[in-house]
Parts: C-alpha cells; sequence; structure tokens
C-alpha cells in the first residue's frame, strides 16, 4: 500500500497532464505537410508561410508552392506576393518570377509560383525569397519575412547582351528530364531592364536546332519554339540516341538577331 | 558390275511403266534418285531422244515431261552419275510415278551442283567437288547472278540487278535472317561449301517451281544428306589459296544403314591479308571462320522420311578493309526437321514439311581501327551488336492428274531483330552514346501459294501461279517506338499490317525438235522487311549513306516480262538458253536523300530492270567442252532521271574444259566492261573499269580415293574493281590454290 502514498497520486496525475499537454501542443502543429522539398518558413503576426519546391533549388527555372497557416489552421484567402532577391557584397538584385495566383493548385492544394534563379548561392552572394501575405478577404492580416534558400548551380540559364546593350534572360525549362524520342520543349525568355526588373519577352523567334557535336549530326522533326504566353516559348525536341546534346538557339529580338546561345545536355 | 546391275534393274522396271507411250503425246513425272543412298538427285537433265523434249529435275529430285509417240528413248544424265537410257514402248504407263535410279561416278562423285532456271546446263566446272572453293566462288559463273563484296568473304548475291529483301536466299527451303544491320553478314557467310548439295537458283519471278520467289529471284542452298546403306565413309580435305594466305581443312564422317544414316563434317578456314592485283596486300582483310553440320536421316518406311539438321558457324575476326569497323564474333545456329511423305494420297505423291529455326548473333567493332584519322565519326569507337530468331514452317503438296500438275504451299514465319550501337568517344570526359538499331523488331509472315501447270498438247506447256502473302509487324522496344514516332509523327502506325500477292503466267511451246521458246508474264508485290520498316541509322557501306527505315512504307510492286528460247541439251552438241526480261517496279523501296549524310526509306515511283541472260554449251568432242555466258542489267530510275546505283555491267565468261578420269582441265576467261552508269543524284556511286581475266583448274584423281585440285585465278595478276564491290574495295591477284581430298 506504500507505493499508493498521495505524493505518488499527485506526480502521476501531473505526468498525465504534461503528456496531454504536449498533445495539445502537437495537435496545434499538425500541419499536413505536402510531399515536397520544403524550402524554409517564417510566422509573422500570427502567420506562417513555409515555402517548398520539387527538388533543391537550382540556377534555372523553378516551380514553388506556398502555404499559408493560421493558429495551425490554413489561412482562408491569402493573397501571396513574393520575389527572388539576391544580396551581393556591393548590390542586390533580383531575377525573374512569377507570383501564385489566388487559388491553391489542384496538384498540391498550395500556392503555386515561380522563380528562374540566374546564379547560383555561394561566395557571389546568397538568395532569398522575399513575401508579403495579406487577406484577399482585408480582414487586415498581413504578414512579412523571408525564407533563406541554397540554389545550385546548373547550365540551364543563358544571360546575354545585345549590341544596345540590353541584357536578357534565356531559361531552358523543358525537356527537364530527357528521353529518347520526342520531347517538349520549353524556354522563357525575358529582359533585364533594371536590376530589380525583369519582364517578359513577347515578341522574339527563335530557330531551334539540337545538335551532338561528337556525332556532328542532329535530329529531324523539331520544332523551334513559339511564344506561348507570358514569355514562354514552347517548340518540340527530337533526341534520337542518347548521349550529349547541344540545344541551339539563333533568336531575333526586335528585329536584332542575337548570338547563337547553346545549352548542354547529357543523358 | 553392281552399276550394270542397278542399270538393268533400273531400266527393267521402267519399261512397263513407259510401255503403252508410243501411241499418244502424254506426260510423264517422276523423281530421280542415287541407287546407292536412294536419296533425291536435283539438276538432272532428262530428255527424249532426238532432243525434243527435255527437263532438269526440281530441288527434289522431281521432274515432269511431256514425251510425243514418236520418242523411243529417255535420257537420264546427270554430272558425277552415269548416264542410262530408258526405252519407252508400248506397255509404258504414263500417268504412274516413276522412279529413276542414277549410279554415282566415283570420279566426279561430290560435285557441288548449280541450278539455274532455264539453263540448260549445270554449272560444272572441274572444281565442282572442291570444298576449299567458296560457296560464292562455286556461283560465279551463273549469268544474271552477280555479288556484292565487302570483304574477302560471304559475298551477297545480286540477281538481276536486286539484291537484299527482293532476293530470297533460303537454306533448304528455310529463310536465315542475318544480324548485322550494316549487311555484314550475308546468308551466304553461314554456309560453307561442305554444307551443300546443291545451289538453286531462280531469276526473277519464277512461276510454277513452287519456291517462294521474290522479285529478284532466289537463291536456295539444298543441304547435302547422309546416305541411306552407304556404310560408312570418310573424306578429309585440305588446302591453301596463296592471294589470301589461306589454309582450309574440311573433313567428314558418314554412316548410313537401311533405315538411317548420320552424317558429320567441319570445315575450318584461316585467311591472311588479301593481295589484290598489284601492290602491296591490304592491311586487316583475312578473317578466321568454323562451321560444323550435323544431320540425322531416318526412313522408317518407303513414304516417310525424316532428317534432322544443324549448321553451326562460327566466325572470329573478320577484316573488313573497306569499311570503318571489322566483324568481331559471329555466331549463327541452324535447325531444322524435315519430313518427306511419298505418295500419301492418290493423285497426291508427295508432302514436304519443314519445321525450323535459325539464330544468328554478330558483334562488330572498330577497336582495331585508328578512330581518330577517319572522316565519319571520328574519335569514336562504335561496337555494334545484332541478334536475329527466325522460326517457321513449310509445307508442299505436290500432285497431278492426267495432263496437270498441282503444286500447293504453305508458309509462315516469324523474324525477331534486336540491333544497337554504343559510341564512345575517345574523350573519357565525353559520354557515350546508345542508338539503338533494331528495337525488338518482329516481323510475321502467312504466305499460301499454289501452282498449275497444263500439258495442253502439241508441245505446248502453260503454268499458272498465284500467291498471297499476310505480313504483320511490330516494334516492341519503348524507346524505339518513341524515336520512329519523333521521326515521323505520334500517330504513326507502328503495326502496319499489309497483304501481297504475286500472279504469273507462262506458256512454252515446243518450236521444232531442237528449239523451244517461251513467254513468261508476273505481276506482285512485295512486303517491306523488318529494316526497311525500322531500321535507324543503319550505315549502308554500298552509298556511305546512314539509313532511317519507315513503318508506312506501302507495298513495292514489280511487273516482269521475259521471253526466253531454250536449244538443244546437255547431250546435244550445242545447247544453249537466252532470255531477255524486263520488270518495272512501281512504289520502289529507296533512301531518300535527305541531307549529306541520311536517306530516308520511301517510297520512291517507278524504277524499271531490263536485261538478257544467255548461255551457250558445245560439245566439241567426247574430252572437250566449251561453254559461255553472257549477261547485261540495265536500270534506270523514273522518279530520279538517273541510272538505279548498283547495277552489274555487262560481264560473261568463255571456258573450255577437258574432262577425263585421269586429268581434267578448265580454263576460263571472265570479263566486265566499264560501268559508266552510275546513280550521283541519289547515291554517291562511281564509274569502274572493266577487266578481263584469265583462270586454269585441273582435278588429278590419283587413285579412287585421293584428288588433287589446282588452280591459277587472274593469271596475269590484273587489278581489278569488281562494280558490286563495296567502296570499291579491289579484287583478288593472282592466286594459286590447291588441295588434297582423301575419301575412304
Amino acid at each position: 500500500m506504500k507505493y499508493f502514498k498521495p505524493i505518488y497520486i499527485i506526480v502521476l496525475v501531473l505526468l498525465i497532464g504534461i503528456v496531454a499537454a504536449c498533445s495539445d501542443d502537437s495537435d496545434a502543429d499538425l500541419v499536413t505537410e505536402p510531399d515536397l522539398y520544403k524550402l524554409g518558413e517564417f510566422t509573422d503576426n500570427g502567420l506562417t508561410v513555409a515555402a517548398y519546391s520539387e527538388r533543391p533549388l537550382e540556377v534555372g527555372f523553378n516551380n514553388i508552392w506556398f502555404e499559408v497557416h493560421e493558429n495551425g489552421e490554413p489561412f482562408g484567402h491569402p493573397h501571396i506576393h513574393f520575389n527572388t532577391m539576391m544580396h551581393m557584397e556591393h548590390h542586390s538584385h533580383t531575377s525573374p518570377y512569377g507570383e501564385p495566383g489566388h487559388h491553391r493548385d489542384d496538384e498540391h492544394n498550395l500556392y503555386h509560383g515561380w522563380a528562374i534563379f540566374n546564379m547560383p548561392s555561394g561566395d557571389m552572394g546568397t538568395w532569398e525569397l522575399d513575401l508579403t501575405i495579406h487577406d484577399q478577404d482585408h480582414s487586415g492580416i498581413e504578414a512579412t519575412g523571408i525564407i533563406d534558400v541554397e540554389v545550385e548551380p546548373s547550365n540551364r540559364v543563358r544571360t546575354f547582351m545585345t549590341e544596345d546593350e540590353s541584357r536578357y534572360v534565356l531559361t531552358l525549362i523543358e525537356p527537364a528530364d530527357p528521353s529518347v524520342g520526342m520531347n517538349d520543349l520549353k524556354v522563357a525568355l525575358h529582359k533585364r531592364e533594371s536590376m530589380m526588373n525583369f519582364p517578359p519577352v513577347l515578341n522574339a523567334t527563335m530557330q531551334f536546332e539540337p545538335w551532338m557535336p561528337s556525332m556532328d549530326h542532329g535530329s529531324s522533326n523539331n520544332v523551334s519554339p513559339v511564344h506561348d504566353e507570358n514569355g514562354f516559348y514552347n517548340g518540340q525536341v527530337n533526341f534520337n540516341m542518347t548521349g550529349d546534346w547541344e540545344l541551339r538557339f539563333d533568336l531575333e529580338i526586335d528585329g536584332v538577331e542575337i548570338d547563337r546561345q547553346t545549352f548542354e545536355i547529357d543523358f | 558390275m553392281k552399276t550394270r546391275i542397278i542399270l538393268f534393274i533400273s531400266a527393267l522396271l521402267l519399261m512397263p511403266a513407259l510401255s503403252g507411250f508410243a501411241h499418244q503425246s502424254e506426260v510423264i513425272h517422276g523423281v530421280v534418285k542415287n541407287a546407292e543412298t536412294g536419296e533425291v538427285i536435283s539438276g538432272v537433265h532428262i530428255q527424249t531422244d532426238r532432243g525434243i523434249a527435255g527437263t532438269v529435275t526440281n530441288s527434289k529430285g522431281e521432274f515432269k515431261l511431256q514425251v510425243r509417240n514418236t520418242d523411243k528413248i529417255l535420257s537420264v544424265s546427270h554430272v558425277g552419275f552415269a548416264s542410262i537410257r530408258i526405252k519407252l514402248n508400248e506397255k509404258c504407263d504414263c500417268h504412274k510415278w516413276l522412279e529413276i535410279a542414277l549410279v554415282p561416278e566415283q570420279f566426279r562423285s561430290g560435285d557441288l551442283l548449280i541450278t539455274a532456271d532455264r539453263m540448260q546446263m549445270q554449272h560444272s566446272g572441274v572444281y565442282s567437288s572442291s570444298k576449299t572453293k567458296s560457296v560464292e566462288d562455286h556461283m560465279s559463273g551463273i549469268s544474271g547472278l552477280d555479288m556484292v563484296t565487302r570483304a574477302n568473304m560471304a559475298k551477297d548475291p545480286v540477281i538481276r540487278g536486286m539484291r537484299d529483301g527482293r532476293v530470297n536466299v533460303l537454306i533448304d527451303g528455310m529463310r536465315l535472317t542475318p544480324a548485322c544491320v550494316d549487311g555484314m553478314d550475308p546468308a551466304t557467310a553461314y554456309v560453307e561449301t561442305d554444307n551443300l548439295q546443291s545451289i538453286e537458283i531462280g531469276r526473277g519471278f519464277e512461276n510454277g517451281n513452287g519456291k517462294q520467289s521474290a522479285p529478284g529471284g532466289s537463291v536456295n542452298f539444298s543441304m547435302v544428306r547422309p546416305s541411306l546403306n552407304s556404310g560408312l565413309k570418310a573424306s578429309a580435305e585440305t588446302g591453301y589459296q596463296s592471294v589470301s594466305r589461306q589454309q582450309f581443312y574440311q573433313g567428314s564422317v558418314s554412316y548410313g544403314e537401311e533405315q538411317w544414316a548420320f552424317r558429320l563434317s567441319g570445315t575450318f578456314r584461316d585467311a591472311g591479308n588479301l593481295q589484290p592485283g598489284s601492290g602491296s596486300r591490304i592491311d586487316g582483310s583475312g578473317f578466321r571462320k568454323g562451321n560444323v553440320m550435323a544431320s540425322l536421316l531416318y526412313q522408317p518406311s518407303e513414304s516417310h522420311r525424316f532428317n534432322l539438321r544443324y549448321i553451326g558457324d562460327f566466325a572470329g575476326k573478320i577484316g573488313y578493309p573497306a569499311m570503318i569497323m571489322d566483324t568481331r564474333r559471329a555466331d549463327a545456329h541452324i535447325a531444322g526437321l524435315e519430313h518427306a511423305w511419298s505418295n500419301p494420297f492418290s493423285g497426291v505423291y508427295s508432302i514436304t514439311t519443314n519445321l525450323y529455326m535459325n539464330r544468328v548473333e554478330h558483334w562488330m567493332d572498330d577497336y582495331d581501327r585508328d578512330v581518330t584519322e577517319r572522316e565519319v565519326m571520328r574519335d569514336m569507337f562504335m561496337p555494334m551488336y545484332g541478334e536475329t530468331l527466325t522460326s517457321g514452317f513449310t509445307s508442299e503438296l505436290n500432285a497431278s492428274r492426267n495432263d496437270h500438275l498441282f503444286n500447293l504451299s504453305i508458309e509462315g514465319f516469324r523474324i525477331d531483330a534486336f540491333g544497337d550501337m554504343l559510341m564512345e568517344h575517345i574523350d573519357p570526359s565525353v559520354s557515350d552514346m546508345y542508338l539503338l538499331n533494331l528495337g525488338d523488331v518482329v516481323q510475321q509472315n502467312l504466305i499460301l501459294s499454289g501452282t498449275h501447270t497444263w500439258f495442253v498438247g502439241s508441245g505446248w506447256t502453260l503454268n499458272t501461279t498465284l500467291k498471297g502473302e499476310a505480313g504483320m509487324n511490330r516494334l516492341n522496344n519503348e524507346d524505339a517506338r518513341a524515336t520512329y514516332r519523333a521521326e515521323y509523327s505520334q500517330d504513326i502506325n507502328l503495326e502496319p499490317s499489309d497483304f501481297a500477292y504475286q500472279i504469273g503466267f507462262t506458256a512454252e511451246k515446243e518450236i521444232s525438235s531442237r528449239v523451244s521458246a517461251g513467254v513468261s508474264l508476273s505481276s506482285g508485290t512485295r512486303l517491306p522487311d523488318h529494316m526497311e520498316r525500322y531500321g535507324y541509322y543503319i550505315f549502308q557501306p554500298l552509298d556511305g549513306f546512314f539509313y532511317i527505315g519507315n513503318p508506312d512504307l506501302s507495298p513495292e510492286r514489280s511487273t516482269q516480262a521475259e521471253i526466253f528460247t531454250l536449244m538443244g541439251s546437255e547431250q546435244s552438241r550445242i545447247s544453249g538458253s537466252l532470255s531477255a526480261w524486263v520488270n518495272r517496279m512501281d512504289n520502289y523501296i529507296a533512301g531518300l536523300r535527305t541531307d549529306d549524310l541520311f536517306k530516308q526509306m520511301q517510297n520512291m515511283g517507278r524504277a524499271t530492270l531490263t536485261g538478257f541472260e544467255g548461255d551457250l554449251f558445245a560439245r566439241i568432242s567426247s574430252r572437250w567442252i566449251a561453254s559461255g555466258s553472257l549477261s547485261y542489267v540495265f536500270g534506270t530510275h523514273q522518279e530520279l532521271d538517273e541510272p538505279l546505283p548498283m547495277m552489274p555491267p555487262l560481264k560473261g565468261q568463255v571456258s573450255l574444259q577437258r574432262q577425263s578420269e585421269s586429268v581434267q582441265l578448265e580454263g576460263r576467261l571472265r570479263w566486265a566492261a566499264p560501268q559508266n552508269r552510275i546513280a550521283e543524284q541519289n547515291s554517291m556511286e562511281t564509274t569502274t573499269n572493266g577487266y578481263a581475266l584469265l583462270d586454269l583448274f585441273a582435278h588429278v584423281p590419283l587413285s579412287r580415293a585421293v584428288s588433287v585440285q589446282l588452280g591459277l585465278e587472274n593469271m596475269l595478276n590484273t587489278f581489278y574493281t569488281e562494280h558490286l564491290s563495296v567502296n570499291s574495295m579491289p579484287a583478288p591477284g593472282r592466286n594459286v590454290q590447291i588441295s588434297v581430298r582423301v575419301g575412304i
């Protein structure tokens, strides 16, 4: 009977209470994480904002998804503004990006945006996502914050300057996972009007040719990209074997021919 | 004495069979067999005494012949056998199936027989019994037949200017699909002279002989069969050819009893670099290969015979100096089971069924080449692999009723083919490239054909042929399917099914006692083969282009007309044949040049080929025989308004032969005219010069068991290039050859 002294009963009740309290706290954090790579999150003004991508970010085009929670519950109708920002030693700059729409996407039930990173993270500087969220219902709730991100290098972005010193960013988006046969070809073209403004180029014409330099031949039935919307151009590329390929683009922007831009793919 | 007894018995047996013949014109038909072994003999000449009517037995030893009531004697002759003469008397039962037995002559036994349709004489050079000479060498004397030369072995037959899918190359009726996508291993690469009893060549659509004919023609390699009642036999032959320092070894052993027989043989060749007519030897032109053959014959009764046979052919490195790669290894396994059923039903005298399966694997690479110096695919090693599995069956029924002969056949076959290539850059930082040349291709065909021969009377023979063929094709590899969808369209049908047909009619008339003439008309379609449909980036050494197949090809139509005349027979002092023909090809399948490197298979309008073949044979005396042949093909591609590529020039040969039981001699002159009609728009063909070559052969039987073969080819060491030589690879220069054969 000595084991049933009141002190023990009190300790037991406290322990049960602690466990129960912990369980309640866990319930508050029980946000169902999407099956995506989490870039980071911040909490401001009661809103928790998280960013996700399909894989670690890399130079080039990246899909980015956002989720906003308030007290562990999905926030009603957030309006998400974001931009990319690279902080370098003496200056900062952004890059092309696309803000999410007002509705969740069908694939992940998240808010989908995109960003094109034109250089990797490293000694030259660091990337971040600058976010501002407010309520579309004008409740007055607003949150701002920064998510620091790492961007891996890749060869999917070409930046070039024309004779009139206009600067452009050409990004290879598809094929992301090339295979033998016909592949969708998608590129994006943006003009760097300033360090903080990269509007899409809507009127470029592109001649496209895939080439296998080690074999010294190309392939047939390729479709040069044409503008679809918002600076994105769609075409098709035929890989008739695996190996090292060059995707060669000859661009003309506002009647000015641009030096050939080449992406290398190896699969 | 034994010979005379068999002759006497044969004649005695035939007399009543032929006795009722004298009073009317009748058709006789039957089979000719080896009196010692009971095996059928193809290429046997059967002729009436005045030379009015004559014919040659087919690959199954069968013949049909219309004789007149004035004919008294039937003459039956064949190289390597004693000729016999059979009296035709009033007791002849002409509708009976005749069996004629010929007794082998010892001094010419073992000859390889080459027969061609409408040739009065079989090619029977004094070297015919030599196993040392390659299959191609034995075939080279047939007019209208040319060979594509890629290396110092394995030449590809070209008949009347057509090759590849337009010529059926069969081994005992079995199909064999080469595995090298670049065409380095034609079917001739996998058979040795030792494997063969005879080679039957058909030129153009062949009406009425029961063969699965193609627009160009067919080559059927009939395999040698073990002999019943032969007891134990063995032979060995070794030889040497100076032009490529080739050593040759061959041996065989066979045993035959009354109901079964077995034969096992092997051949090995080891050749060094080839010596052309002038200059130095061509580096990297040697080869080494071995061949084994086993054949088991079982005849449980007079009506049934089973023959199980296997050929294994194994080649080591084969040098292709005119091309950018060499064969590293090539293996072929050829197996078949044949059942021959004699006189199964009333009016049906034979049903022959064959089941077979052939597998070929082929490896090639350029590891022994300096890839840094070449123009094509520089700095790249390109090992290639190909494999094919061909399986199928054939069944053929022969029947007769009065003056009518019928042949019905059914054939089904399936080809499974795969080919790929790895490209390895000499710079290790460059990734390997991988290309599917044939992505698990399946081709299945079913063929039904029938022929009807009617001996109308008054010297007329009419023949009608009908054939229908259904083909189904599949491309199974997903990457290959994606490749073809990208090449053509996403909606392209990668499982095309097609139907082909052939209809033919031949009329032949005896004009006089020594001359007959006829006309043959044929029209038919050919289904595209698996390479034409699905071959991807196939390098064609003939013109240096990479070919891309086309699953959407339509069948190619061929309309042929031929007039021919035959004169005399082998027994006549003078005999010969002459054929003139024209072949109009519509929906002609060829590679359309898309740039400086590539061609795409397309139906390319109309092409026309026309030509002639002539053969003349003169028996100067009982010992001296002279012969000559001449052939020409003129091909034009109307769509491109230029000559068809790879057309053989005017060519011919004459020979003088001394026959004897002691020393047989033969002198031969081979010649070809220059070929200046070349395709320059769609191909990059080059002209070739004419040439004339002198050869001398001798066959010396030292005893009944030992004989020596001697040869001196290209005596003047002339430098020349065959027009059908790939990349103008020079032909062999002076060649001294010697072989010794011992038989027990």
